[in-house]
C-alpha cells in the first residue's frame, strides 16, 4: 500500500511538474516568467475594474443631481406615542411603545427658491393614463394632478363633496351642472358644457368598456342635455340619495383632443385642466409631470415631479436612503421607525379602505348560519392587539362598521366586540358547538395591507376558542377569481372601500349573504334624499349589520409614505390623492 | 456551412413554434383574464357580474373553443400581429419591443463582465494551480454558483448606493444603473467560466502538444494564448452557450430587485395578470434568443476547432 502510495505521490508529482519549469536552452524564456507576465495582466485587470468603479463614482458624494431648496418651515414636532400591545404565543401582552413623529404646519410654505423637482417611488405605475379609467391608486395618486374632476372631498377628505369645476343645483330630480368659466386644459382647449357632455357621451357608450368603469355611474341619469356654453342638465331615472358621487368620479377631458386621437391615443398623450401637465411616460419604468402654468387654480409650490417604478419595497427604501428619490410610497410599518431614526420625515395616513372579513360569506356555512356563533367569533378577536401590533396602529381601528367618523352617517354608538374568549365559548355552547369546529377560509397574500399576517393571528384567536379555521392563502389572481365566481371559502378578507358620503354602499354586498332585512335598509337608504333621516337610516342599518356580526371590520388601511426631511409639506388623502401646497402668489 | 446553418435555423424555427404552442395551452390552463377586466361596482349582482365576464371574454376573443383560439392566433402571428395587450390596452408588440432593448443591454453587459472577468481569473487559476489565485478564484467562483441573485443586489445596493452613495439603487436611465444590475445577473456565469475556465485550461495545459509547443522554446504567453487557450475554448464555448438560456430566466429577479424595467419584468408582470398576448410574444422572443445563441455556438465551435466540420 505504502508503496503505491509513493508511486502515486510520484505520479502526481511528475504531473505537476507540467507546470513547473523545465531545463531550457539560455533563449527560451522560462515558464514562469509567463505566469509573471499573466498575473501581471490580471492585476491590470483588477485595476482596470477598480478604476472603472472609481470613474463610475464621478468623484460625487450624491447621485441626485437636481437641487431641492424649500426654505426653513416652521414645524411644530409633536410626540404622539401609540401604546402597542402584542400578543405572544402564549397570550401575554407585552406593551411596546412606537413614537411616530407629526409635523403640523403653522405658516405657509414659503416660495422655494430654485424650481422644486420631485423623485416619487411607486410600487406600481398606471397602466393607464386616461383620468379616472382604473379606480386603483398609483392611478387616483397620478390622476387628481392631471385632472380635474367635477366635485372633489376637502383636504382631509371627511367632509362631503363639493363642486370644484364649476357649481351645481339640485332640485330632487335634475343637476344643474354650470361649468367654471376661464378653465383652461393643458393643450388650450377651453372647458364648456357640449365638450363635457361629448366627453361623457363618448366614454359611456358601451364601445369603450375596457376605460369606462367609472362612466358607469352614470347610468342613474336617463337624460344628459346641455342647456347653454356652460350649462348641463343631468336628469336622474328616480331620486336618489347619492347623486354627486358621479361627479366625483368625472375628470375633465378635452373633447376635441379625445375625438383626435380617440382613446389609446389619449392615453399616450393625455390632457387634463390640472395643475401638473404631462410631460414623459415610459411605461412601467417612469412618468414626469410639470407644473401646468395655465392652471386655473393656485399654483403649486412643486415644478416637476417624476414617479418611479420601483415593485419591491426594501428598494424603495434604500433608494430613499441613498438620496435616488424623494418620497417612497408605503413603507412597511416596520421600517418606520428606522426611517424616522435616520432623519427621515414619515407621512402615515388612512384611507377610505376598511379590511373586512366577512363571516359565512355566501350562506355556505351550517354552523355560521347561526348569529351566536357569528358573534362568538368577533368575540374571540382581540381586535385592539391586531391593530397596533400587527398593523403598527397605522390607520384607523375599526369601530365595528366600515366606516370610520368621517363617514355621513357613522354611529358613534357602535364599537368592535370586546375580547371576550370566555363569552366566545360559552356563545359557541349555546349555539350546540361547545367543542367548537372546523372550517375552512381564504386569505389573500400581499394583496392589502399585512392582510396574511392579520389573517394567521384571527386563525390562532379563533383556535384558542375552539373553531380551527383551516385558512387557505391563494395566489391573488386565483383570490380574485375564486371571488368572481363565488368561489371563496366562507371566510375571507377583502379591502371594502366607501366614501363619507356614502359608508354604507358596499355594505350592500351584505345583500348577496342572503339578509334580505339588510338589503330592505340599504334601499330605502339609497331612495332616502333628506340628510337627517337618511343618517338617521344609516345608523340604524350600521347597528342592525354590527348586531348581526356579518364580518370583522378590523381598520382602515394605512398609507405609509417616507420622505426626505425639507421637501415641501406634501401630504396624502384619504383616497390616495397627493396633496402639494400651494405656491405663494 | 451554409446548409448547415440553414438547416439549424429551421430545426431552430421548429423549436421556436413548439414551445409556443407549450406555452399557448399552458397559459390558458393558468385562469381566466376575464376576471381582471370586470368591474366589482357594489351595485352589481352577481349575474350582473357573470353577463360582464362573458361580454369580456367575447371582446377578447377567449370564448372560442381552446384549438380555434390557437389556429387563429397561428394566423395572425405569422403577420406580426400578436393582438393588444390586455393589461396595457395596446399591441402588445410594441409593450414588448419597448423592453427588448433594455434586456438586452443588461443580458449584454451581464455577459460582457461574466466572460470577461471569469476567464481571466480561470486562467490565471489553472496558471497557478494551488496558489492563493486559485483559492480566490474558486471562492468566488462558489459564491457566484451558490449566492441567490436577489440578496446578492439586494447587497450591492445596500454597500454601493446606500453606503458609500456611489452608484443608484433602482432604474435604468444611465449607465451608471447598469452597473449594479449587471454585476449581479453576471455573478453566475462568472463562476462557471472561471471554473470551467480552470478546468478546461488545466486538461489541456497537460497534453503533448503543449508540452512540445515549450519543448520548442516557445514563449510562455504563446504557449499558453495559442496553443491552450485556443484548445480549452470548446469546453467554454458550450458552457458560455448553455448559461446564456440561464442568463435570460433569471433576468427576471435581478430587474425586479433593481426595478429595471426590461423583458424579464415585464413577463412576470404579465404571468400575474394573465396577459397573452405578452406572454406568447415575450416567450417567442426569449426563445428565438436562445435558439440564436445554440446556433452560434455550434458556427463558433467550428472557427476555435478546425477539426470540425459541418455539412
Amino acid at each position: 500500500m505504502i508503496k503505491s502510495y509513493v508511486q502515486l505521490r510520484a505520479k502526481y508529482r511528475a504531473a505537476r511538474n507540467d507546470d513547473v519549469p523545465f531545463e531550457s536552452p539560455s533563449e527560451v524564456r522560462p515558464m514562469n516568467h509567463g505566469i509573471r507576465r499573466l498575473s501581471a495582466a490580471c492585476r491590470i485587470l483588477t485595476v482596470g475594474v477598480v478604476l472603472l468603479f472609481a470613474a463610475a463614482c464621478g468623484g460625487g458624494e450624491t447621485i441626485v443631481e437636481r437641487t431641492v431648496v424649500v426654505e426653513k418651515q416652521v414645524p411644530v414636532q409633536q410626540t404622539v406615542v401609540i401604546p402597542q400591545t402584542v400578543v405572544v404565543e402564549k397570550q401575554v401582552p407585552v406593551v411596546q411603545t412606537v413614537v411616530a413623529t407629526v409635523e403640523k404646519i403653522v405658516t405657509p410654505t414659503p416660495p422655494p427658491a430654485k424650481a422644486v423637482k420631485l423623485q416619487v417611488a411607486l410600487g406600481a405605475l398606471p397602466v393607464n393614463l386616461l383620468g379616472g379609467a382604473m379606480p386603483s391608486q398609483q392611478d387616483r395618486i397620478i390622476s387628481t394632478l392631471m385632472y380635474d374632476s367635477f366635485a372633489t372631498r376637502d383636504q382631509n377628505g371627511d367632509g362631503p363633496l363639493t363642486p370644484l369645476l364649476g357649481s351645481w343645483t339640485f332640485d330632487g330630480k335634475t343637476v344643474r351642472v354650470k361649468v367654471k368659466n376661464g378653465v383652461q386644459f393643458h393643450n388650450g382647449e377651453k372647458l364648456d358644457a357640449a365638450g363635457t357632455k361629448a366627453v361623457i357621451d363618448y366614454l359611456s357608450s358601451g364601445k369603450t368598456a375596457k376605460f369606462a368603469f367609472t362612466y358607469t355611474r352614470f347610468r342613474d341619469f336617463d337624460l344628459i342635455e346641455v342647456a347653454d356654453n356652460s350649462t348641463i342638465d343631468f336628469r336622474l331615472k328616480t331620486p336618489i340619495a347619492f347623486w354627486v358621487i358621479p361627479f366625483r368620479d368625472l375628470f375633465a377631458l378635452a373633447p376635441k383632443h379625445l375625438e383626435n386621437v380617440g382613446l389609446d391615443g389619449y392615453s399616450d398623450q393625455p390632457v387634463g385642466t390640472g395643475p401638473f401637465q404631462f410631460v414623459q411616460w415610459k411605461r412601467d419604468d417612469s412618468l414626469t409631470l410639470r407644473k401646468f402654468s395655465g392652471y386655473w387654480g393656485q399654483k403649486p409650490v412643486v415644478d416637476e415631479i417624476t414617479y418611479r417604478h420601483m415593485p419591491e419595497a426594501a428598494v424603495r427604501i434604500v433608494a430613499l436612503e441613498a438620496g435616488q428619490i424623494d418620497i417612497a410610497a408605503f413603507i412597511p410599518p416596520q421600517e418606520v421607525p428606522r426611517l424616522l431614526s435616520k432623519n427621515f420625515r414619515v407621512y402615515t395616513g388612512d384611507s377610505f379602505q376598511t379590511q373586512t372579513v366577512w363571516l359565512d360569506a355566501g350562506r355556505k356555512s351550517v354552523e355560521l348560519k347561526d348569529k351566536r356563533v357569528r358573534q362568538a367569533m368577533l368575540y374571540a378577536i382581540d381586535s385592539q392587539g391586531i391593530f397596533n401590533s400587527i398593523v403598527g396602529g397605522y390607520g384607523s381601528f375599526g369601530e365595528g362598521q366600515l366606516s370610520t367618523s368621517a363617514a355621513f352617517g357613522y354611529n358613534p354608538d357602535v364599537k368592535q366586540y370586546p375580547y371576550d374568549p370566555k363569552k366566545a365559548k360559552a356563545l359557541l355552547a349555546e349555539a350546540g358547538y361547545p367543542n367548537g369546529f372546523k372550517i375552512k377560509g381564504s386569505a389573500t397574500t400581499g394583496r392589502y395591507f399585512r392582510d396574511r399576517e392579520v389573517m394567521t393571528a384571527l386563525a390562532a384567536q379563533w383556535k384558542q376558542v375552539g373553531i380551527d379555521v383551516e385558512m387557505e392563502t391563494p395566489e391573488s389572481a386565483a383570490w380574485l377569481q375564486a371571488l368572481i365566481n363565488n368561489a371563496l371559502h366562507p371566510i375571507y378578507n377583502i379591502g371594502m372601500n366607501w366614501g363619507p358620503e356614502d359608508p354604507v354602499s358596499n355594505n350592500r354586498t351584505i345583500n348577496e349573504r342572503g339578509d334580505p332585512k339588510f338589503t330592505e335598509m340599504a334601499n330605502t337608504i339609497r331612495a332616502t334624499t333628506d340628510d337627517t333621516l337618511r343618517a338617521k337610516l344609516m345608523r340604524d342599518a350600521i347597528a342592525y349589520a354590527n348586531e348581526e356580526a356579518h364580518a370583522w371590520w378590523g381598520y382602515t388601511v394605512p398609507t405609509v409614505y417616507g420622505m426626505k426631511n425639507g421637501l415641501p409639506l406634501i401630504t396624502f388623502g384619504k383616497g390616495f390623492e397627493m396633496f402639494i401646497p400651494a405656491a405663494s402668489p | 456551412m451554409t446548409s448547415y446553418i440553414a438547416r439549424r435555423l429551421l430545426q431552430g424555427a421548429l423549436v421556436v413554434v413548439g414551445v409556443i404552442t407549450i406555452v399557448f395551452f399552458l397559459v390558458r390552463v393558468s385562469g381566466d383574464p376575464a376576471t381582471y377586466f370586470v368591474s366589482l361596482d357594489p351595485d352589481k349582482t352577481p349575474a350582473d357580474i357573470q353577463l360582464e365576464l362573458v361580454e369580456i371574454r367575447k371582446s377578447l376573443g377567449l370564448d372560442r373553443p381552446v384549438i380555434i383560439q390557437y389556429f387563429l392566433f397561428v394566423q395572425v402571428a405569422i403577420r406580426g400581429d400578436f393582438g393588444n395587450s390586455f393589461r396595457y390596452h395596446i399591441p402588445a408588440t410594441r409593450v414588448v419591443l419597448e423592453r427588448v432593448p433594455l434586456s438586452l443591454k443588461l443580458g449584454g453587459a451581464a455577459a460582457v463582465i461574466g466572460v470577461g472577468v471569469g476567464l481571466p481569473l480561470g486562467i490565471a487559476a489553472a496558471l497557478k494551480r494551488g496558489s492563493m489565485i486559485d483559492s480566490v478564484s474558486t471562492t468566488i467562483a462558489v459564491l457566484g454558483l451558490t449566492v441567490p441573485g436577489f440578496w446578492l443586489g439586494i447587497m450591492l445596493i445596500i454597500l454601493f448606493a446606500v453606503k458609500l452613495h456611489l452608484l443608484p439603487a433602482a432604474g435604468s436611465e444611465s449607465w451608471r444603473h447598469l452597473i449594479l444590475p449587471a454585476l449581479t445577473q453576471s455573478a453566475g456565469l462568472m463562476a462557471v467560466v472561471a471554473r470551467m475556465g480552470r478546468s478546461g485550461m488545466l486538461e489541456v495545459l497537460g497534453q503533448d502538444y503543449v508540452r512540445t509547443a515549450r519543448a520548442k522554446g516557445l514563449s510562455e504567453r504563446l504557449v499558453v494564448f495559442r496553443h491552450a487557450l485556443r484548445n480549452s475554448m470548446i469546453s467554454l464555448i458550450t458552457v458560455v452557450g448553455s448559461s446564456i438560456p440561464h442568463l435570460v430566466g433569471t433576468i427576471v429577479i435581478v430587474e425586479v430587485v433593481f426595478a429595471w424595467p426590461g423583458l424579464g419584468s415585464l413577463m412576470m408582470q404579465s404571468v400575474f395578470s394573465r396577459d397573452y398576448p405578452v406572454i406568447m410574444l415575450g416567450v417567442l422572443f426569449m426563445s428565438v434568443i436562445t435558439v440564436v445563441v445554440f446556433i452560434i455556438v455550434d458556427v463558433l465551435y467550428a472557427i476555435v476547432d478546425p477539426r470540425i466540420r459541418y455539412r
